[in-house]
């Protein structure tokens, strides 16, 4: 297997939607979902209808990503939600200035400085594994036209 | 020590205002009474009592007295537990006290004179405190009464219990002893000052007025009437075993037979809940009261005359007083109905048989009240229990004495009448009374539970009854449904809205259709034509017919009416009217075909020994009627995966139709497998990921994958073929992941497509096509490792790799042959040790929904794979075990590595989520009494961290994790034991076992009276202490170190006799475990209730 090449699932290219629809009723947990103009990832969810007869209606409780912010959603399930095309990357931590800028490296040895980690506790972690001297792979989610810094763990000890 | 008035003192400045006392004064007041109730002796109490008047330091003495009785009591001879009675009767008498007071004095008198029976032996207490219950009662004072009745209401209560009161240091043998000796000596007399209490009560019904007193006797009598008698030897087994869920019935020895059985007995509590029944409390106790007397049973009434006499009184009193009882109260409805319930069920045919001429009565009887249930059953939660009692009553009735037609004859008119009562309450006008509110369009959660399953008891005792009245009820529903349909038809023709009292009704005609057509069974059961369906249909003699729409009999005129409603939804999806459409009545109607389907269609003919001609005609074996009914389900089933592809409940009612027949084998599967267009479906949802019925909920889209490999294994070869061929394009999709970018969500949606199918696929495997599914399989799985090492572990994808595994360790791996389970054990190492790679040194401070449920999948994973090790279904002709080899793995090793894998990666946070807790400490214990020496032989890192985790199970999560952790320690122990006994000594092993013995003594400590957790207590730290002798007689002179010299004593003489016995059979301590294990736990038990109060205070 390799994530190097891109074949037939590139959607993300200049001039291609930066999302795509979804029925409600197909939405799981852990899935990406457009709310309210944000990218956000369902944390719950639940279904409901109003009296005995009605029909279901998904309700959606999602963080940003960007932002960490809670927003809901409540829709019918039989209608279409937007969903984010997200692109997650994981890129090897070199450094972090005093800003919270990080220093990373991808697969091929490019590096590139102009992320931010401003999640205080993803940037304590940053640190920590900076200080300890650990290889640690920092993830990076973009979508619609935004990135940003999510998490870091360490890098798998070859065995 | 402490003086009196430093006392007052104290009690006046804790209860004094904010503005009188400054808050450092008041916690040294508090401070002071603390210490008080910690150090103050009986005898300092007693003076306090004896010398002080003031309420407040009167009630701190007397709940401090209760203290210092479970620290001293164990010192204290016969004649001091007797002594100290008499001084607190004495007090109570002078009527000097408050009645908190006085409550807290008689209860510490009960207690006494119970410790005095149980551990000494000696019932003199007990005789006295009697004599002084017969003092006060006749006494001709008002205080008398009240005295009698707080001191036998504290006795009683005492006496019953076997452990509430075990803190003042009783064994449950004692506990046991000392109840059997009251039971046999005192609870008779007792129960007859009630009697007499409640006769003056029926003589004098202003007496009434007096409401605490007529509560406290109504009490004792509820006490005394739920009591459980100790038949035969009380035992200590027979208490821990004992079901305290299960209702106490009224089963007093055959000596009290005369008092019991009489029709004065009777009358007096009949009469007594006449008087008092308009009294929420009172009505709710005396209820209670009468629903245990007519649950007498035991040897009271081993003779069937006495008991026909006593049924037959019982019944004449009912009858009397019903129509003097209606309407029924809401507080008496659940005792009396009980008291129906346990009358009737309590009852052999031979004593209904001995008073033939009163079974009409009690019949009619039980409909009036349970048609007066019906009524209110909307009003109060009450009201609806009440109904679920009588209803029980019914099904028990209908189940054992409508055998025979002349049996049914007498019950049908009265099922008949609450039949009726039923459909009314639920019809909206005119065909009943319900009322829908504006409130029933309220936001409803998927948590609440259906209809269905609320009232499954009750629709199934209606189901019943209308099939004893099947002329009149099946005819009359028919009508209902068919009048709706028309309103239905006419409203769409004209796309107007569907009045939702409309619908309701519709749903509640569909449920009672449904539970008349065949019974509720247990999953996998089959459902058949129920007897009295085929009886009536033979009765009525109707002539034969081509299909279902000529027939003249009733039931197939029914079934024909449910057809119809099925046509004109069909017409409705078809015309896309889903949205005018009740999801709800969708869901029902697929419930109800699919019991259709399940018991007329094509139906089992030599289950019956006549086949009405009329039934066998529409709906027999090999009849093109029924054939072409059976293709219409299919047919609508299959229609609803895309009409209504947003409804989950709908979607899986259909296909658990079409399961359904596909599970009857034979004709029934033949049909669904060799359906064109479920084929068409299925190729298309494996080709297709974009397609229609992937906007169905995820949950259908794996049950749909379930239906489809079954449909292909139904067939045989053609239909197996087609399943490849259908199923094949996932391999092409998975084929061109190889070379996609996993960082794009595409491409991550659609590997979670293709798993999710194939763990749809795999929880459809049968023994017969275990092996296909294992080919194909296999080659997605072996790519499994290479994906999570490309995704880096991350949780989205694990969760569904995990899912995929433990799905194939539970459904599939059982079935394969050793040597073919192997590639997918070490397939499933490696991918525990690729995830391991990537998530080690993870923050899991905030562990989010994801990281639960990946844990959760891991670990139902390494479980599933250790049951394979259990559950092996190969056939031993077939079983070709193959054993050692180079790269041999054992489902054990694999999940032993497993957890080894896991337990770093959750750390101590992991264990926060009790859900997840659980299941480790589960497949922890199963580790360890499966395989204890491969656990004793893992690195010591590891071994470590596995003994800090039962640690923490002892002290962090909760008696369910405990009781786990408790098993696996023995388990552990006693296979130390075991390898010491052949010379071979694990030190790790013994190491640990060793730190962990205190945790053990202190949950025994701290659960000694718990009896679920007693057992699993006791057994594990006997096994340490045997395993351990000298470390066990270290702890216990830690465990005393706080003590006095005196209490040192004691607790070293305690647990003298269990260590001396533990010495003796040092050479061959598992033997002593085994053979003398019974006593040696009686030992350790009677040693933790005698040190008890000295070591935990409460």
């Amino acid at each position: 297997m390799s994530d190097h090449e891109d074949y037939e699932f590139e959607g993300t290219q200049s001039g291609a939607s930066l999302t795509y629809p979804k029925q409600c009723s197909a939405l799981r947990k852990g899935e990406f979902v457009m709310i309210k103009g944000k990218a956000c990832k369902i944390v719950d969810m639940s279904t409901s209808k109003t009296g005995k007869h009605g029909h279901a209606k998904v309700h959606m409780v999602a963080l940003d990503i960007f932002d960490g912010k809670k927003l809901e959603d409540i829709c019918p399930s039989t209608h279409n939600m937007e969903c984010p095309i997200v692109k997650r990357t994981e890129l090897q931590l070199i450094d972090m200035d005093e800003e919270g800028f990080v220093t990373l490296m991808d697969d091929q040895g490019e590096t590139r400085d102009d992320l931010q980690a401003i999640d205080p506790e993803v940037r304590k972690e940053i640190q920590a594994k900076i200080d300890a001297e650990e290889d640690a792979l920092v993830c990076v989610l973009s979508a619609i036209g935004k990135e940003a810094l999510m998490s870091v763990k360490n890098m798998a000890k070859t065995s | 020590m402490f003086k009196l008035e430093d006392l007052i003192v104290a009690c006046s400045t804790v209860i004094a205002p904010p503005q009188q006392v400054g808050a450092e004064k008041r916690k040294d007041a508090e401070e002071y009474l603390l210490e008080f109730r910690r150090k103050a002796s009986i005898q300092d109490c007693g003076d306090i009592l004896r010398n002080c008047q003031d309420p407040g330091v009167q009630f701190q003495a007397s709940v401090s007295l209760k203290s210092a009785f479970a620290r001293e009591s164990v010192e204290l001879t016969s004649d001091a537990l007797i002594q100290l009675a008499l001084d607190l009767l004495q007090l109570i008498e002078k009527n000097e006290c408050t009645a908190q007071v006085r409550e807290q004095l008689v209860m510490i008198v009960a207690i006494a004179v119970k410790r005095n029976s149980g551990q000494n032996n000696d019932a003199k207490g007990l005789q006295i405190v009697q004599q002084k219950v017969q003092e006060f009662a006749s006494s001709s004072q008002p205080h008398g009464q009240v005295l009698a009745a707080s001191l036998i209401c504290a006795v009683v209560q005492e006496y019953s219990g076997t452990g509430k009161s075990s803190f003042i240091g009783l064994s449950i043998e004692g506990h046991q002893k000392a109840k059997k000796y009251y039971e046999s000596n005192c609870l008779e007399d007792n129960f007859s000052l009630v009697m007499n209490f409640l006769r003056h009560l029926i003589a004098n019904p202003e007496a009434i007025q007096n409401y605490l007193m007529v509560k406290k006797f109504l009490e004792i009598g509820h006490l005394i009437l739920s009591w459980r008698f100790t038949h035969g030897k009380a035992s200590r087994i027979s208490l821990i075993r004992e079901d305290k869920t299960v209702d106490v019935m009224f089963n007093p020895p055959e000596s009290w037979k005369e008092f019991v059985t009489s029709a004065e007995f009777l009358k007096v509590w009949f009469s007594t809940h006449g008087l008092v029944r308009r009294s929420p409390e009172l009505g709710s106790i005396s209820s209670s009261c009468i629903q245990q007397i007519c649950s007498l049973k035991g040897s009271c009434l081993h003779d069937h005359q006495v008991e026909a006499e006593w049924a037959a009184n019982i019944i004449k009193l009912f009858q009397g007083s019903l129509p003097n009882w209606m309407p029924a109260q809401e507080h008496e409805s659940t005792g009396l109905s009980y008291a129906f319930k346990h009358f009737i069920e309590n009852r052999s045919v031979h004593i209904w048989s001995m008073i033939e001429r009163y079974f009409p009565p009690v019949l009619s009887c039980l409909a009036q009240w349970t048609c007066s249930m019906i009524e209110n059953a909307k009003k109060s939660e009450e009201y609806q229990q009440g109904l679920d009692f009588s209803t029980d009553a019914w099904i028990y009735v209908m189940t054992n004495f409508a055998t025979t037609e002349a049996l049914a004859n007498i019950v049908s008119p009265n099922s008949l009448q609450v039949w009726r009562a039923w459909v009314w309450s639920k019809l909206s006008p005119p065909d009943g009374e319900r009322i829908d509110h504006d409130d029933d369009d309220d936001e409803i959660d998927e948590l609440e539970e259906d209809d269905a399953i609320v009232f499954d008891t009750q629709l199934a005792a209606i189901g019943n009854m209308a099939r004893l009245s099947i002329g009149d009820t099946m005819t009359h529903l028919g009508l209902l449904l068919n009048r709706r349909l028309d309103e239905i038809t006419n409203t769409l023709k004209e796309r107007g809205t569907i009045r939702t009292a409309l619908w309701e009704d519709i749903h509640w005609i569909m449920l009672s259709i449904g539970h008349m057509l065949a019974d509720e069974t247990d999953s996998g059961e089959m459902k058949y034509i129920p007897q009295e369906i085929m009886s009536a249909s033979l009765k009525q003699n109707a002539a034969m017919a081509d299909n279902i729409g000529n027939s003249q009999d009733i039931t197939a005129q029914l079934i024909g009416v449910v057809f119809k409603l099925m046509q004109v939804e069909k017409a409705a999806m078809e015309a896309n009217f889903q949205g005018l459409w009740s999801p709800q009545a969708s869901e029902d109607l697929r419930w109800l075909l699919q019991r259709i389907a399940e018991a007329y269609l094509w139906f089992e003919e030599d289950h019956f020994s006549t086949v009405s001609p009329a039934l066998q005609s529409v709906f027999g074996r090999d009849t093109e009627s029924a054939m072409s009914l059976l293709n219409e389900i299919v047919e609508f089933s299959l229609l609803t995966f895309s009409a209504w592809s947003g409804e989950e409940k709908i979607l899986i009612g259909s296909a658990e139709t079409l399961m359904s027949l596909l599970k009857k084998s034979g004709k029934k599967a033949k049909l669904v497998g060799e359906n064109v267009k479920l084929w068409s479906i299925a190729e298309v949802f494996c080709r297709d990921s974009e397609c229609g019925y992937s906007r169905t909920p995820v949950v259908f889209q794996r049950y749909l994958m379930k239906v489809i490999l079954t449909a292909g294994s139904s067939g045989g070869l053609p239909t197996l073929q087609k399943l490849g061929e259908t199923i094949k394009p996932l391999q092409d999709r998975f084929a061109r992941l190889a070379t996609a970018s996993f960082a794009n969500q595409v491409v991550r949606n659609e590997l979670v497509t293709i798993l999710e199918r194939l763990t749809g696929c795999v929880e459809g495997v049968t023994p017969d096509n275990a092996e296909s599914v294992a080919e194909f399989v296999l080659p997605f799985i072996k790519e499994m490792p290479a994906i999570v090492q490309t995704v880096r572990g991350s949780s989205d994808i694990s969760i569904q790799i995990f899912t995929l595994c433990a799905a194939l360790a539970s459904k599939l791996l059982a079935y394969l042959e050793e040597k073919r389970t192997q590639p997918f054990l070490l397939v499933f190492l490696e991918i525990l040790r690729t995830h391991s790679r990537w998530n080690q040194g993870r923050n899991l401070k905030d562990m989010d929904d994801e990281t639960v449920e990946e844990f959760t999948q891991i670990i139902s994973l390494i479980t599933k794979v250790l049951d394979v090790e259990v559950y092996d279904f190969t056939s031993p002709a077939k079983e070709n075990k193959t054993g050692g080899g180079e790269n041999f793995v054992s489902p054990a090793e694999v999940s032993l590595a497993g957890l080894t894998i896991v337990l770093p990666l959750m750390g101590t946070e992991g264990f926060n989520y009790p859900s997840l807790a659980i299941a480790y400490f589960d497949l922890l214990n199963s580790l360890c009494e499966l395989y204890p020496e491969k656990l004793a032989k893992l690195p010591e890192n590891l071994f470590t961290s596995l003994m800090q985790s039962l640690q923490l199970g002892l002290t962090h999560f909760g008696t369910d994790a405990m009781k786990i952790a408790l098993e696996s320690i023995e388990a552990l122990s006693n296979y130390f034991l075991k390898a010491k006994s052949v010379g071979s000594h694990p030190a790790n092993l013994g190491a640990s076992l060793i730190s962990l013995m205190p945790f053990v003594f202190d949950s025994l400590l701290k659960y000694a009276s718990d009896y679920d957790m007693l057992p699993a207590c006791l057994a594990s730290f006997l096994h340490l202490a045997t395993s351990f002798p000298e470390k066990f007689r270290i702890l216990i002179q830690e465990k005393s170190g706080q003590c006095t010299d005196n209490q040192k004593h004691r607790i070293q003489d305690a647990f003298k006799p269990l260590m001396e016995i533990i010495n003796e059979n040092q050479s061959n301590p598992r033997n002593m475990l085994m053979r003398r294990h019974f006593h040696s736990t009686k030992l350790l038990e009677t040693a933790v209730f005698e040190i008890r109060g000295l070591l935990c205070m409460k």
